[in-house]
């Protein structure tokens, strides 16, 4: 019988039985041909199958083939004859031995016996050994009882709300001590945070600044014109831009820029050991790391967002100037009787503590971040979608108080 | 499909001994370095076909550098690679970078070597069984019950048997190694290359490893080139192997580790192999 395919080019992985040897008690099956995991190998239950059909006499299935039992660096080793190299097993690899693998499994649960004495013995060897790892291997189980995932997901989510309390109060701390003594403080790190968060984020700033001012002076040009109100723009615009928009929009930015790059760095910290070994020289990794982070964004959101609120203000000034003809002084003048220095107030205090948010879920999201590239790729997630979150959050309280206030 | 011969593994029956066997790769005036600095230049050597061939010499002597030049992630600067007889690479100027290249030659070069990275590379959001299923996954025309044995097989031949469906994030540096061999043997190379295969592991593991080389061989008369500078395993498992100097920019001594630990006149080499003769 021969199973496998043939191919014109080549000898394929094949073998063909032969019955008739001791009575038809003890098949023969040869091997031969080229065995290759890159292809499909002959089937195993295929030939058990066809001989059961043929010879359910059979109680011995002995495997040959013109096998080289000896090693590549043995003595004695020359190229064969072509022609005896098509009737050869000419090459093979884990193919073959997955097939002696599963016609012995085949034979087990057939009841025959399977002879591979004729097969090189570190072959029958290595069948033996993958036999007896299947037996013994158990997979792993994942699978987890509902309650028990509740349960598990319950705890997580406490040990995280604990994580982020202490987190905030070692930076407390940290801050405490920061004032105490400003001298051991790591200014150089924190100028070099704020040349990244600050300066290097001017350009996507200013795109963002002037393309929110632009928008907003088109939607409060569309309705203002049908009443009349054109000169409003500037107002609607400048009040937009000082007390939410400025600082919402750098937020946002600095957010997916700054909290995402705070937290990869810290992740990647952690998981090269460099966390690990500032810890075990006494060194807090929070004054070390996230301080001079935490400070620079402090620092540089108000700013960022005084420089936010100026773009915007001129993307509305061009809009009017471009849209409804009125005179970039006109606009000015409008809109500084609307505006006055609590609506900026209310805008920067607004822009430094979303700095603190977007500083504090980097950090913590790094500092929570598995010891593993996937670990860093999430930490950055998630320190995006945190601040994002707590902005909104701190933005809608703030809105809240200030009208209670009166500001 | 059709199959080239040097691609399938061994091939008992058509292999001289390993003293005759054809080179398996072959390094011609190899020059290799990052943009236009060589670190190595003008490399002449060739790895016989089931010789277990180390490349050795001191950290920063550009071990690794020629490993990546080997495996075609950075072409060479100038000469000539060939595997098996086969141009595999020509010059940084003629020849495009793996990634880039048609699917015809990227399934050619993805099938024939297989490589164990220094820090075993596994792809930490796939299990075991994943990271070693995909080449073949990719590469083979198997159905998902086949990949799967194999990839069991392979996993059972490192010692990794029950550790199937454990993420790399589970599992120990030394068992990490042993993963990133099967990976590498997953499709049966004709070649392999191995960088720094014990470098972190115990002595246990590291003897382990290298009995795991010889095993493999054996079996399959894979040829392997490994880049190491542990002379445990060098005496223990290498044939022969090239030194390499940062001074020499290239090679200072060829040969068998014991003759040349014996025999070599050459003060760098006596110092480089001296201390290893204890292990032998």
């Amino acid at each position: 019988m021969t199973v496998a395919p043939s191919d014109s080019s080549q000898a394929r992985a094949d073998f063909s039985l032969n019955e008739a040897a001791v009575g038809g008690r003890v098949a023969t099956v040869t091997l031969s041909g080229r065995w290759s995991v890159m292809a499909r190998r002959p089937s195993a239950e295929d030939l058990l199958a066809e001989m059961a059909r043929s010879s359910p006499q059979v109680t011995t299935l002995k495997v040959v083939g013109a096998f080289d039992t000896e090693r590549v660096a043995g003595p004695g080793l020359r190229p064969r004859p072509a022609a005896e190299i098509k009737r050869a097993v000419a090459c093979w690899d884990s193919s073959l031995l997955l097939f002696l693998f599963d016609l012995k499994c085949g034979c087990e649960r057939a009841g025959i016996g399977c002879d591979l004495s004729q097969v090189p013995p570190r072959l029958c060897e290595l069948v033996a050994q993958f036999a007896a790892a299947h037996e013994t291997s158990v997979p792993r189980d994942r699978s987890e009882p509902f309650l028990a995932t509740v349960g598990r997901e319950t705890l997580d989510a406490l040990r995280k709300g604990r994580e982020f309390f202490a987190f905030v109060g070692e930076c407390a701390i940290s801050l405490g001590g920061l004032v105490r003594r400003p001298r051991r403080f790591r200014w150089a790190d924190c100028l070099e945070q704020m040349q990244h968060c600050g300066a290097m984020a001017l350009p996507i700033v200013s795109l963002v600044s002037i393309l929110v001012g632009m928008t907003l002076g088109y939607t409060a040009a569309l309705i203002l014109r049908q009443y009349g109100g054109d000169i409003y723009v500037a107002d609607l615009v400048g009040i937009s831009m000082l007390r939410e928009m400025g600082a919402l929009m750098t937020a946002i930015v600095l957010a997916g820029r700054s909290g995402a790059a705070f937290a990869a760095q810290l992740g990647n910290m952690k998981a090269s050991e460099e966390i690990d070994a500032l810890r075990t020289l006494g060194l807090s990794p929070i004054d070390f790391l996230v301080m001079p982070r935490l400070l620079a964004l402090f620092v540089m959101m108000p700013l960022l967002a005084l420089y936010a609120n100026c773009l915007g203000i001129l993307g509305g000034m061009l809009v009017a100037s471009a849209v409804l003809d009125i005179s970039p002084s006109a606009y000015w003048v409008e809109m500084l009787t609307i505006v006055d220095l609590s609506d900026l107030a209310s805008g920067l205090i607004k822009a430094a503590t979303f700095g603190v948010i977007v500083g504090l879920a980097g950090c913590l999201r790094g500092l929570q971040a598995e010891r593993s590239a996937v670990g860093v790729g999430m930490a950055a997630t998630s320190a995006v979608v945190t601040a994002i979150l707590f902005i909104i959050i701190a933005d809608a309280l703030y809105a809240v108080v200030f009208d209670i206030l009166g500001i | 499909m059709s199959v080239p011969a040097s691609k399938i593994g061994f091939s008992p029956e058509l292999l001289p001994t390993i003293a005759e066997a054809p080179p398996a790769v072959e390094v011609v005036g190899l020059s290799c370095g990052y943009g236009a600095e060589a670190i190595l230049e003008d490399l002449h050597f060739a790895v016989r076909t089931g010789e277990i061939f180390f490349i050795i010499g001191a950290s920063g002597c550009g071990k690794s550098t020629l490993m990546r030049s080997l495996i075609g992630l950075n072409p060479p600067l100038a000469g000539q690679l060939r595997f098996f007889g086969e141009v595999m690479s020509a010059t940084a100027s003629e020849a495009p970078r793996l990634a880039e290249t048609n699917p015809c030659q990227r399934h050619h070069l993805g099938t024939s070597f297989g490589v164990l990275y220094q820090s075993s590379a596994l792809w930490s959001s796939l299990t075991l069984r994943e990271n070693v299923a995909l080449p073949l996954r990719e590469y083979g025309q198997l159905s998902p019950r086949e990949i799967d044995e194999i990839a069991t097989l392979k996993l059972t031949q490192v010692g990794l048997c029950g550790f199937e469906d454990y993420y790399p994030s589970e599992i120990s540096g030394g068992m990490k190694k042993r993963a990133g061999l099967a990976r590498a043997l997953a499709l049966d190379p004709p070649l392999v290359f191995l960088d720094e295969p014990s470098a972190g592991l115990d002595p246990i593991s590291a003897r382990k490893l290298d009995e795991l080389m010889l095993q493999i061989r054996d079996l399959f008369g894979t040829t392997l080139v490994v880049i190491s500078h542990e002379l445990g395993s060098i005496f223990r498992v290498a044939d022969r192997l090239i030194l390499l100097d940062k001074a020499a920019c290239g090679i200072i001594a060829e040969g068998a580790p014991r003759e040349l630990a014996r025999m070599s006149t050459d003060p760098r080499v006596r110092e480089f192999l001296g201390h290893g003769t204890a292990h032998q």
